[in-house]
């Protein structure tokens, strides 16, 4: 078993990344788009005409999550756990993991603030519906910092097989 | 992890939108007769569907509207707005003490939408039976209950209750961790006070009687005040301006109506800052002070309306709008 695992410790860190990669930005997603869409439930109890957008502020923060899955489905593509079986070692797995780490960690905190900045723009939109615009781009401001630790994510997962070790 | 109160304050935030403007306002005051006033209101949802063109009823149905919202937005919380509510029940405590000793009834005079029953409030002190009443009557209802049967005078039952009242509001803010709420106590026991003092002083009351009339409270030096309401109105002031509401002083040299009408509104000052808050109980707090101020607006002008005062006497007295 011990030796089981010393032998795979490269996939495992590598599966371990990628693991971290979907949950903690799943989660931070998860809970920005469930606060934004409590918010929106409260406009559309009093007004259902603004459900169209509404949703869209509900969803932005929901990008998060997918661009962790993304990260997440590259890497487990990449060490071989869906195609040909690949060798990877202890130091590829762990760069692997560390390549998740971007997405991980900046989609949980972005999609977390992302979702409190399109509760006050759906509370925005609430009180001035022609506001729409400039209260969507405020939201869309924080999806900067998840666009670039999916960039850093990706660069480095796409750069690791040609990393000489 | 503080409470989120993110569907009920978006909620709010969408409800606001029905509340009354400045507009609305002057639309109402420039109406030529109360029943014009009444018909505008009711275009503008105000009142409930049987209230006819009675305007207590009118406002009483919004009132009750309004509590029935934040009541059901507040869910298993609802005890997070009860400041607002013990003023009722203080003022039913009052009117349940008078007509205890004088064998009335005190229906008319009834204030709804308190922390307990009126009526609970009306038996349990007709029956002499304190222990039923929650803990924050029971002590002042029993004092004030036993003053007013040893001296006859109202006024006296009607201080002691007061000051109880503010004691507690000021006690309840202080466990508060929204500002609006805080500032709304400490706005309360600030008003209450020194209208008490000024009060006093007028109707030629001693030192110890105004002392003894003002709710102890870090809010304002009662010794200083007292003091202060029996050498006039400019040593009141200055002890105002010893205070954090320093500010407010200058309203009280203008008249007691207008400093009570500062004190309004430094709260919508503070309750407009809260409307950014969407996490907070604060914006639902924020709601029904503003609910109540617009209610205070509407019943100055219709009672200005039915009294056909002059329309810079209404606007004098308005107070500042959260919307």
């Amino acid at each position: 078993m011990l030796s089981a695992l010393v032998s795979n410790s490269g996939l495992i860190l590598a599966l371990l990344g990628a693991a971290l990669a979907t949950t903690l930005a799943g989660i931070g997603s998860a809970i920005a788009v469930g606060k934004a869409g409590i918010a929106a439930a409260g406009v559309l109890t009093e007004d259902p005409s603004k459900f169209g957008k509404v949703l869209i502020f509900q969803l932005l923060p929901a990008t998060q999550g997918i661009y962790g899955l993304l990260i997440g489905f590259l890497i487990i593509s990449n060490v071989g756990l869906l195609g040909e079986a690949k060798e990877v070692s202890v130091v590829q797995g762990l760069l692997y993991f560390c390549a998740a780490m971007p997405i991980a960690f900046g989609g949980l905190i972005s999609a977390i603030y992302q979702g409190k900045c399109s509760i006050a723009g759906i509370a925005t939109v609430n009180k001035k519906p022609d506001q729409m615009g400039k209260a969507i781009l405020l939201p869309a401001m924080v999806e900067t910092y998840a666009i670039l630790a999916l960039l850093i994510s990706m660069l480095a997962v796409f750069g690791i097989p040609n990393v000489t070790i | 992890m503080a409470k989120e109160y993110i569907y009920a304050v978006s909620r709010i935030h969408a409800k606001e939108q029905s509340l009354l403007t400045m507009q609305d306002l002057n639309g109402l005051i420039m109406c030529p007769d109360y029943e014009s006033c009444v018909n505008m209101l009711k275009d503008k949802g105000y009142g409930g569907e049987n209230d006819g063109n009675n305007s207590e009823l009118m406002l009483r149905s919004e009132s009750e509207k309004t509590a029935e919202l934040l009541n059901e937005l507040l869910g298993d919380e609802k005890d997070a707005l009860d400041i607002f509510k013990y003023k009722a029940d203080f003022h039913n405590l009052k009117l349940a003490i008078k007509s205890a000793i004088t064998l009335s009834e005190p229906d008319e005079y009834i204030m709804r939408g308190g922390k307990t029953e009126p009526q609970s409030i009306i038996k349990s002190v007709a029956e002499k039976k304190f222990e039923l009443l929650p803990d924050y009557l029971r002590d002042v209802c029993e004092k004030a209950f036993s003053t007013l049967l040893e001296t006859g005078r109202g006024q006296l039952c009607d201080i002691i209750i007061d000051k109880a009242y503010l004691e507690f509001i000021y006690k309840q803010g202080s466990f508060s961790d929204s500002k609006a709420i805080s500032l709304y106590a400490k706005l309360t026991v600030l008003g209450g006070n020194v209208k008490t003092a000024v009060r006093c002083a007028d109707f030629g009351k001693g030192l110890d009687f105004i002392k003894n009339a003002l709710a102890d409270t870090p809010v304002i030096d009662i010794k200083e005040l007292s003091k202060a309401a029996l050498d006039g109105i400019d040593a009141v002031c200055a002890c105002i301006s010893n205070t954090e509401f320093f500010e407010l002083a200058d309203a009280l040299r203008v008249s007691v109506n207008e400093f009570e009408k500062q004190c309004d509104n430094t709260l919508m000052k503070e309750l407009r800052l809260q409307k950014n808050d969407h996490f907070s109980v604060a914006p639902l707090a924020a709601y029904y002070l503003a609910k109540e101020s617009e209610m205070k607006s509407v019943r100055l002008i219709l009672s200005a309306k039915l009294n056909n005062l002059d329309e810079n006497v209404i606007k004098e007295r308005l107070r500042d709008l959260y919307v």
